[in-house]
């Protein structure tokens, strides 16, 4: 028996949390093929708060794509918890080589999906991450999309942006997507002063 | 006049429901994620709280429910706002303790409505606390 399938059996077994605690972080040290998803469902199944927030932090630390993998689908999940956990790892684990997971997430028909995407790809690291959000504020029919969006195109974003955040406006009919463009735009231009906090 | 918790991981969905409610002339308090959203809730007497589903650590429906377990929560207004428009959204937000669910993006008169209403449910509170 590996390392990993024991310890494994010793997570799924005990009842002990600051066991499982202990067993969480063992696994994401050895950094063997397969970690991740022994992690994942770990914490579908887990109910105690400290272990799963354990159990992100160490997805943290374990084999990018592998995660990813791994996460990207439960994005689409009916648990909210498993929602949250996928977003917040995606946050931090994107990077260049996650790019298509990305973009495959883009192309959801659940907007809930694209929106989350474009959450993650927006509080992320990943190097492509403006390209893939212009062309989702560009292109995207739901509002909540293109609005989440713009959002991080102004963070991220080029003064030469404001075509696009622009254009947007014109797509959309709504309140919230007016604030959000006069925001950003505002953001763009470097006008700090009229930005609502 | 209501006093509204809004808790929502985006900094831009934050600012427009802020911006519509001081417009009207109610008090707003923010928070970024469940955790906080609870912090502030314990700390003050709120007529509601707007709470998001889909926020990293604490999602909205957990929120709801440690909210409904508080003294204080049982009174409050919860009106879970979310992109999710699926029925078992709904369902999942009624069933943690929610009273109305709207889905994004809202309305400002919409907006509006529902201070009126659950400000009135609770019969005009008294704002002594800071946040």
């Amino acid at each position: 028996m590996d390392e990993l399938t024991a310890l494994t059996e010793v997570l799924e077994r005990t009842e002990d949390a600051g066991e499982r605690v202990d067993v969480v972080c063992k696994i994401a040290a050895l950094r063997a093929p397969g970690s991740a998803k022994v992690l994942v469902q770990a914490f579908a199944r887990e109910t105690d708060l400290m272990v799963r927030e354990t159990i992100v932090a160490s997805l943290l630390i374990c084999d990018t794509e592998e995660v990813v993998e791994e996460v990207a689908p439960l994005l689409k999940s009916e648990d909210a918890s498993l929602r949250s956990m996928a977003f917040e790892v995606l946050a931090y684990k994107g990077d260049e080589k996650c790019m298509s997971i990305f973009e495959a997430l883009l192309q959801e028909a659940d907007r809930d999906v694209r929106v989350m995407a474009v959450h993650a790809l927006g509080r992320g690291t990943c190097p492509g991450a403006l390209s893939l959000l212009r062309k989702a504020a560009a292109v995207d029919q739901d509002i909540n999309v293109v609005g989440a969006a713009i959002e991080y195109i102004s963070e991220i974003g080029e003064p030469g942006d404001a075509e696009l955040v622009e254009k947007c406006r014109e797509r959309f009919s709504h309140p919230y997507l007016d604030f959000i463009v006069q925001r950003a735009l505002a953001r763009l231009r470097g006008e700090f002063d009229k930005i609502a906090s | 006049m209501a006093r509204v918790l809004i808790v929502d991981d985006s900094s831009a969905v934050r600012a427009y429901h802020a911006s519509i409610l001081l417009g009207q002339g109610h008090q707003v308090d923010l928070a970024d994620n469940g955790y906080e959203g609870l912090e502030k809730f314990c700390a003050v007497d709120y007529d509601l709280v707007l709470v998001d589903i889909n926020m990293p650590r604490m999602h909205g429906y957990d929120l709801v429910r440690e909210i409904r377990k508080n003294e204080r929560g049982k009174k409050v207004g919860i009106v879970v706002v979310s992109t999710e428009a699926g029925s078992n959204d709904r369902f999942q937000a009624y069933k943690a303790g929610a009273d109305l669910y709207l889905v994004k993006p809202v309305r400002p008169e919409e907006l509006e409505r529902v201070c009126v209403m659950f400000s009135r449910a609770k019969g005009g509170s008294n704002h002594d606390g800071g946040a």
